[in-house]
């Protein structure tokens, strides 16, 4: 990486966590209230990182859908090309995907260790496959991060782009979900449930798919981003 | 180091509009180029392309024979300052400053923040709480301390008041003597802006109908003064910008150089001549009838 696409890649992910300080915070905020006035077993039972993995999705989509808009004309006013734009948002992604991840399940831990929440978190087998488990809801996180950048290249660029991207997105988003769903949903949570596998094919399959898919997305995204015409407010 | 701006029969096309159509022009360092053209003539449409911020449909555009478009060494090496909507920015100008700062070596921060002081604009107060002229002067700044190959300044003084765009333009004046650069200023309002002017590029309808250094153009007319049937009997004829009048006195703008003849027949009529103002031509070159090349 250039230094040029290590300084971008450090401000745009200071940028989201920034933004992220105030998500986290929110949402850990949700959930104590949740648990405080509803009495509802599934849910008291319920971690913050369990209740938090398709909120980060969402959350991370919304973070790629401001990208471009957000960053694009900033990055080449201040010099940057295209393609060191590209790598350092993306670059930005994974990081700010494993800074949400991490942080929610550190607050999860420690909410967990206070007798009014629940510590409940999807029933993955342990060893190497727990690795590729959480792996895999870190990639679909991720994914979802590309997917609200390649919607906001694509309105960048025009109406008709923007609605290919989230046609495409649609259609990604469900694939994934569906390859990574499980039989029966111990959790009962859509986001938690998908975490398993779908039947007949092995986790690291799955994982392989995934990262397939995402580098699809990217090499649409570099593909829209190569070129894209920057507006002028 | 000398640098040379090229751009070589260059179109653009916008979706199914043709934007700009063969434009030819160059431009080398240490002057300050003037581009002007009617709303809407192509002239931010020309600056995005030399920005890299769009892609020519047709022909070259170069920088000392590179073209720079996603060119990792000469990208930076091109600032492009024009007007922005600041209503959502949080950030003061101290903090754009250290931005700019980080990706381009060059910029002068001592400079930068000489530059906010004489505007009399804050470097500390958020983008958003400050007034159309102070966020100008915020854009301005930046573009004058960033040392950059080329500079535009498009439209960049709108919302400044008076003394703020007077100490503006004698910072371009000084910045241009300090170091070789290229700068192009786009505006059209040229009365203010066209002492500054080296050389003068004129956009009309997506072309470039003429490039000249502005001493040249100017001579592309003059103004004739005296008594009224004097003046109208030597003007007659002739291609008029305009007439005025005061009491007996008859005062033409007329469009063409003069010939040795006419200048000896304007001594013979004790008439006086003197130079056109950029803005009058300016207006005349590019109202939309023919016969005006």
């Amino acid at each position: 990486m250039s230094g040029k696409s290590g300084l971008a890649t450090t401000d745009y992910s200071k940028e989201f966590g920034k933004w992220s300080l105030w998500y986290i915070p929110i949402f850990a905020l949700v959930y104590i209230i949740m648990n405080v006035f509803i009495r509802e077993p599934e849910l008291n039972d319920m971690s913050f990182f369990a209740m938090a993995l398709s909120a980060n999705r969402i959350y991370m989509l919304v973070l790629g859908i401001l990208a471009a808009y957000t960053f694009l004309e900033w990055s080449l006013n201040l010099g940057l090309t295209r393609k060191i734009f590209f790598r350092a948002m993306v670059a930005a992604g994974v990081i700010v995907t494993l800074f949400v991840t991490v942080v929610t399940a550190a607050i999860s831990f420690v909410f967990g260790l206070m007798p009014w929440f629940g510590t409940g978190i999807p029933d993955v087998p342990g060893g190497t496959e727990t690795i590729v488990h959480v792996g895999g809801y870190m990639l679909s996180t991720l994914l979802y991060f590309l997917g609200g950048f390649l919607i906001s290249v694509g309105f960048y660029r025009g109406f008709v782009p923007g609605m290919s991207a989230v046609v495409l997105n649609v259609i990604l988003f469900m694939a994934t979900d569906v390859l990574w769903s499980r039989d029966e949903g111990a959790a009962g949570f859509p986001a938690i449930d998908s975490l398993d596998l779908m039947t007949g094919m092995s986790m690291w399959a799955v994982a392989a798919v995934t990262l397939a898919v995402l580098a699809v997305v990217c090499a649409a995204l570099y593909y829209m981003i190569r070129n894209i015409p920057v507006k002028i407010k | 180091m000398n640098s040379v701006l090229k751009l070589e029969k260059v179109s653009l096309d916008i979706k199914k509009d043709n934007i700009l159509e063969d434009i030819s022009v160059e431009m080398e360092t240490g002057k300050i180029y003037g581009l002007i053209g009617r709303n809407g003539a192509g002239k931010t449409s020309i600056l995005s392309l030399v920005a890299s911020f769009r892609k020519p449909t047709k022909g070259t555009l170069t920088i000392d024979g590179v073209d720079p478009y996603e060119n990792e060494k000469l990208m930076p090496k091109v600032d492009f300052l024009y007007e922005v909507d600041y209503s959502d920015e949080y950030d003061t100008a101290g903090k754009m400053f250290r931005m700019t700062k980080r990706y381009k070596v060059d910029f002068d921060m001592d400079y930068a923040l000489e530059l906010m002081e004489g505007f009399g604009a804050p470097v500390d107060k958020a983008l958003h709480k400050m007034s159309k002229g102070q966020q100008a002067a915020v854009n301005a700044a930046i573009g004058l301390a960033s040392g950059s190959q080329v500079t535009i300044f498009d439209e960049v003084t709108n919302g400044m008041d008076a003394p703020s765009r007077e100490y503006f333009y004698r910072q371009v004046l000084a910045a241009k003597e300090k170091s070789s650069r290229i700068f192009i200023l786009s505006t059209h309002i040229v009365s203010e802006m066209d002492y500054l002017f080296d050389e003068v590029i004129i956009v009309h309808h997506g072309r470039v109908t003429l490039q000249e250094p502005l001493d040249v153009l100017l001579e592309r007319g003059f103004r004739v003064s005296g008594p009224e049937e004097k003046v109208a009997q030597f003007t007659a004829g002739k291609e008029l910008l305009s007439t005025e009048r005061l009491g007996p006195i008859r005062s033409d703008m007329v469009l063409g150089r003069l010939s040795e003849a006419e200048l000896q027949e304007i001594d013979r009529l004790y008439l006086d001549i003197s130079t056109v103002k950029l803005q009058d031509l300016f207006i005349r070159l590019t109202e939309d009838k023919e016969g005006v090349e």
